[in-house]
Formats: structure tokens, sequence, C-alpha cells
């Protein structure tokens, strides 16, 4: 009995020893003050590759010089398909980089750990809601209230191999193409060539966009209600799938892990079209790859060219323990001089008085038709609209369309399954 | 201090000699069961630290609604119910899991012990093939399914060869719901047989030459001598494998996450990663802290039946 005193005395401090250790945890929240006063601000983005990896350092250091020495970025990446699991990791233990990257699409399920940005934090951060069009500025904002700044703007394009559409003798895409055009040409190139014509996609916009130009539909109706079973988005969603099931002009992708594998496919010369974001816009097409790429924006439905604007930016975490420092970090993120590094880096810069510097940055001879694809592209782009559940419907698709793909289940069903599960 | 103590025991304490020896025995005892408390506090500290803490943390858990940011209610024991009631993917995450262990399990330690049994005493170089054998266990999971995916898509080695060699087209391995589990089964037995094999090879030799050789001259040869002789002999060796393995194969989660997304469906979606994305993906912390304390019981529950079961087939020499 004497003895459990004592062991008593030793759990407690041990105890208390443990809640100490994990208490000190919270102290950190992505920044510190270094010894000579200076207050470092941890910049979390995604990055994935050294490459990715050298233009955010370069995006750093122009920051660097607009906040100076008092102020020491430091950057901390993940790659993208790790991205938000580390976030949430980091938000759960209230650990979050105190400028933190997010997706605009994403945002309606992350603003609570943002910081709302109002007037005094814009000033703060030297940045003015006039520097943006609204649309740009409206996929870092939730329900009225503005939690970041986008550092792009984005669109989902058609990417084509011209090699293999001169192969096939079919006319290469215009900015005035239709869906009907598209799936001819698709099927064709198959046929003529052996390389399927197109790669369909498990990822998010990459495979939404083209059933959204088919209906004019977005998966989130106007009333912000998840709305995957709508009979006419159903109708373009299962006209999508009928490219593999069908019409033989695209593979099913191998393994639901595969996220990328559309993309993988059209740099590998196995396909002769993709869709994929305007941010690849100079990797694709500006003599990067074996072949000869192009770009155009998405081929139009029976209503029209339809498209939504996209777009990612920067936020001061909530739990940040220096804001104002972390405001003049996103400030400077988002300012000009970082937005010049980005065009000049091939990203869209989100910022109207430096877009045009995305243009100048490319090679003459691609300039033309990536700016007329960009201008087709972003005419007329709705906003995107989202669910507070969309990141988790985003992260079920793969999983479950790969079904459809090969015939396992019909797209009907899918999207059903879909709605049922995160519809309320 | 170990001499100060006792001194100080005697010196307080008024009285004559006789009790002072129990007395300096019990101080002596006192003061080293101080010191002992003082040597074993770092290592409590780091048990409460990295387990208990974690382990009570977990509870609290589980019994919250606890979303990654945000407000934490208490809820009980909703989140059990949530997930044995009306969650879409638990069952199928549970059963999947049981399917893998009950697959992965046996054939796992039936070729482990073919592979023991096979680089046997006279084989030359078999320390070369356990090598080889034991390279995909030391090897990354995440390097182990880039060369399974080559080999298992329907643009692989192996669907390739089987259409230009016999012109049969080959299921799709990892997108098709009756084969998708079935590949992650093959890869993970392909990667995780070595170690076993090392525990039977081991064990194997450690079998008595002279009871071999009694069983022989009695006449016990192949079959006879395997069955009768040296799986009874080696059979706490394959007890601590069949243990090992089953409840590694109750948290399987690298090879379905990498080599199938969890897909087609939920198909290759195991429990483990059904927390994850619980947790992580779907930020609902305390839903996968009760998941994760069902699975804990679930292997505890399986382990406890295989202790009580080894009475029957494991032997001890003692």
């Amino acid at each position: 009995m004497r003895i459990s005193r004592a062991v008593g005395a030793t759990i407690v401090g041990a105890f208390a020893l443990s809640a100490a250790a994990c208490g000190s945890s919270d102290s950190g929240s992505g920044s510190g003050s270094g010894s000579d006063g200076a207050v470092t601000i941890t910049w979390s983005m995604w990055a994935g590759d050294t490459a990715a990896e050298e233009k955010l350092r370069e995006q750093m250091a122009a920051a660097q010089e607009v906040v100076g020495d008092d102020i020491v970025i430091e950057l901390a990446t993940a790659p993208w398909a790790d991205y938000f699991t580390k976030l949430n990791a980091t938000l759960s233990t209230g650990d979050a980089a105190c400028v933190t990257a997010m997706n605009g699409q994403r945002m309606a399920g992350y603003h609570q750990a943002f910081l709302p940005l109002g007037p005094d934090e814009l000033a703060t951060a030297g940045i003015a809601e006039d520097d943006y069009n609204a649309g740009a500025l409206g996929v870092m904002g939730y329900d009225g209230t503005l939690y970041g700044l986008p550092y792009d703007t984005a669109t989902m394009v058609l990417y084509y191999n011209a090699d293999l559409f001169e192969q096939a003798g079919v006319a290469l895409p215009t900015n005035e193409w239709t869906l009907d055009e598209f799936r001819s040409a698709a099927e064709t190139i198959t046929e003529k060539t052996g390389v399927k014509g197109f790669a369909v996609s498990l990822d998010e916009f990459q495979w939404l966009s083209l059933p959204m130009a088919y209906s004019g539909l977005q998966p989130v109706n106007e009333d912000m209600e998840l709305d995957l079973t709508d009979p006419d988005f159903v109708e373009a969603a299962t006209w999508y799938a009928d490219l593999v099931t069908e019409a033989g002009a695209s593979d099913a992708p191998p393994s639901a892990s595969e996220v990328s594998w559309d993309a993988n496919q059209f740099t590998s010369g196995s396909a002769a079209m993709a869709i994929d974001g305007t941010w690849n816009a100079t990797t694709y097409t500006s003599g990067n790859e074996a072949f000869t790429g192009g770009v155009v924006r998405i081929p139009a439905g029976d209503s029209g060219p339809y498209g939504v604007a996209l777009g990612s930016g920067y936020g001061v975490a909530a739990t940040c323990e220096h804001p104002e420092e972390a405001l003049q970090v996103l400030g400077a993120l988002s300012g000009p001089e970082v937005q010049a590094v980005v065009a000049e880096q091939g990203g869209y810069p989100a910022q109207l008085d430096s877009q045009h510097l995305y243009a100048e940055a490319l090679p003459a001879e691609y300039a033309d038709g990536i700016t007329e694809a960009f201008d087709a592209a972003f005419e007329g782009a709705d906003s995107q609209r989202v669910v507070d559940a969309w990141t988790q419907v985003s992260e079920a698709f793969p999983t479950e369309i790969i079904t459809v793909y090969t015939g396992q289940s019909t797209m009907a069903d899918m999207l059903d399954k879909l709605q049922q599960r995160f519809g309320d | 201090m170990t001499l100060l103590a006792p001194r100080r025991g005697t010196a307080t304490e008024p009285g004559g000699a006789a009790p002072a020896a129990p007395r300096r025995r019990g101080a002596l005892a006192r003061a080293e069961r101080h010191q002992a408390l003082g040597f074993v506090t770092p290592a409590l500290a780091g048990l409460t630290v990295f387990t208990i803490a974690p382990v009570v943390l977990s509870v609290v858990m589980s019994l919250h609604d606890w979303p990654i940011f945000g407000e934490r209610t208490f809820t009980g024991l909703a989140n059990y119910g949530r997930l044995l009631t009306e969650d879409p993917d638990f069952w199928p995450a549970l059963r999947n899991s049981v399917v893998f262990t009950v697959l992965y399990v046996p054939v796992n330690i039936v070729i482990a012990l073919a592979l023991a049994l096979g680089i046997g005493p006279r084989i030359r170089g078999r320390g070369a093939f356990r090598v080889l054998f034991f390279i995909p266990v030391v090897t990354p999971v995440v390097a182990n399914v880039l060369v399974w995916k080559m080999l298992l898509q329907p643009q692989g080695l192996v669907n390739g060869l089987s259409t230009s060699l016999f012109g049969i087209e080959m299921p799709r391995f990892l997108s098709d719901q009756n084969w998708a589990m079935i590949s992650v089964v093959v890869m993970s037995v392909w990667a995780g047989m070595g170690y076993n094999m090392l525990i039977l090879s081991a064990a194997l030799e450690q079998v008595p030459a002279s009871v071999t050789e009694a069983a022989r001259i009695d006449g016990a040869h192949g079959l006879r001598m395997l069955v009768s002789i040296t799986l009874p002999m080696i059979s706490p060796s394959v007890f601590f494998a069949a243990v090992m393995t089953v409840i590694s194969s109750l948290q399987v989660f690298a090879q379905p996450q990498l080599l199938t997304g969890g897909g087609p469906g939920n198909a290759t979606l195991p429990l483990v990663m059904f927390i994850y994305q619980t947790g992580f993906t779907f930020q609902d912390l305390g839903l996968a802290a009760a998941g994760a304390w069902i699975l804990f019981v679930l292997i505890i529950g399986v382990t406890a039946v295989q202790f009580r079961a080894q009475k029957r087939w494991v032997h001890y020499e003692h």
C-alpha cells in the first residue's frame, strides 16, 4: 500500500509531464520568434516535385523582399494528393501554418480554419478588392465573407496532341468546337491511329467539365444544394462514360488510385485529348512535350459553351499567433511582385493588373494559341458553386466512377449513391 | 544517498538498538524504492506520453462529435451507433478486413513454410535465396506497389504476355470488383512471405537432429515426417507467425491505399483505410476513433481465440 502512493505520485508526475509535452505543441501554430526578434511565418503550399517547389522558392524570395527582414517566411510543402490530409492533421492539433494555401472548391469545408478578411485585414495586407474581378475573389470566399486571396485564376480547357490529329487526318480543334465534333474526332483518331482519342478522368473537374458543358449544369444547383441526380446532368454524365464503354474512344483508368492517369496518358502520347486546368497550358503546349500540343476551350454543348472559374489562394490560419505579420506575408504572396513571378512561371495571375504578364512571358510562337483559348475559356465562365460536403464528394469520385468506366455499375446508379450519401 | 538515508532514519528514531536493524532495512528499502522510481520515471513518462495519453484521448474522442476544427460535443456512444447502424462503408470495410485476413494469413503461412522447407540445409546458396525472398519485406511498400501496378494494369506485363502469347484478354485486376481484392492479397503475400519464411526457417534449424533421426529409423519419411514430426516441433513458431500475421493483416492499409485506392466502389476498402478516410478526409475524428476501438476489440478478440486454440495444436517442450 505504501508503494502505491509513491507509484501514484510518479504516475501523476508522468501525466503532468505528458500534459506539458502535449500542451507545448499548441504554441507552435506555424509561427515563431527568432532570437533576433524576427517573426517566422510558415507558408504551407502543395508541390508535387522539386521543380514545383523551386518555383515556390522563387515566389518566396520575391515575397521576402517585400516583407523585409523583420519577418522570415518559411516554406512547407506536401504533394497535392496528401496536402489536405496533412492540413487536416495540423488543423486537428491547432498547428496549421500561419499562411495556408487553399483550393477554391474546398473553401466551403475549411472556412472556419481561416481568419475572415475584412477591410482592416486587407489594409494590413496592402491588398484592395478592386485588384481582382469579383469571380476570381469569390472562389476564396464563403457565404459572403472573404477568407483568402487568390494567387491564380483558372478554368478547365481541352488539350490536344496535334501530331495524332494530323496522323488521323482530322482537323485540329478550335475554340468554337462542339461536343459532337469532339466525340467524332476522338472516335476517328482511335480508329485510324490505334491510339485512344481521349483519356477520361477520375478527378473532380477533369471529369465534370464535359458533363457540365453537355448539360449546362453544375453538380451543385443554384439553390446551393448537391444535385447529382438532375436528369439532364445524369444524361450528360452517362454520355461522358459512354466514351469508354460504348464509343471505345478512351481506355478506363487501371485503378481508382490513379487520379492523374488522364494527364499521364496525354503527356505520354497514349491519348490524343485530355481535359486539364489552365495551369498546365505552358507545360503542355509550349514545346515541353515530345509532341506538338495545343489548347482550346471546353467544347460547347447544345446550350452553348459552359465552364466554371476555379482558383486557389492563401489564407491566414485562425489559430495563427502572429496574425499581423501573417497578413503582411499574405499580402506579399498575393501582391504584384509575386504575381509577376507567378506569370513568369506559367501561372495565370489572379490580380487584374498582372494578367497581361502571363501572355508576355509566353514564347512568341505559342502565345497566340494560348491567349485565344484562355480568352474563350474565361469569357462567361460561371463561378463555381460548392456545398460544405464538396471535399467529401470529390474524394469519393475516383473509387465510385471507376466502377462506371469498367461497366460494373451505371452512371445513374453511381450518382444516385453519392447523392444519397452526401445530399443532406 | 544510499549511505545517508539509513543514518538519518536511525538518528531520528528514539529507542534502543534492538528495533534499529529492521528499521534500518525498512529505511533502506524505502530509499531504494524512491531511487527505483527515479529510474522508472523517464520510461513511465515516455509510456504515458506516447501510449497511455493517446489511448485515453482516443477513448474520449470516440465519445464526442469531434470535427477537425470547430466545437466538440459529447455524444456518448452515438459514434459507435452510427458506425454499426448507419455508415454505408463501415460494414463493407469490416468485411474487407476479414476477407483479406482469411485469404492472406493461410496463403502467407503455407507459402512461407514451403519456402522454409524448400531452402533446407542441403540447398547450396540457401543464404542467397533467403535474402532474395526477404528483399520484398525490406523494400518500401510504395516501390513494391509501383512494380505490381506495372504488372497488373491492362497495359501491363501480365495482360501483355497473355494477349500476345495466348490471345487471352486478362481481367482488369485492379478495377474489377471480383479481382481487386485478390490482387491486393497476392501482392501482399509476395511482399510479406519473406518474414514468416525467416521465422520458420530458423525454427526448422532448431529441430533436434536426434528427433528426426529417431523418426527416420522408425520409418517416417516425406509427408509423414512433415505432419507428425516437423510441424509439431515448429508449432510454437507457426503459432507466433500466425498471431502476428493475423494482427498485421487486420491492420492492412498501405497496399489497398496505393494499389487500388480502396476501389472499385468499396471493394478493397479495409477498416484501417476507412478509419483514415473518416478522420483525415471526411474530418470526423470522433467517428474514426470509434472505428479504431472496434478494430482494437476485433484484434484482441481474434488473438484471444488464437491463444485459447493453441492448446490443441501447439507443442511446447517442457
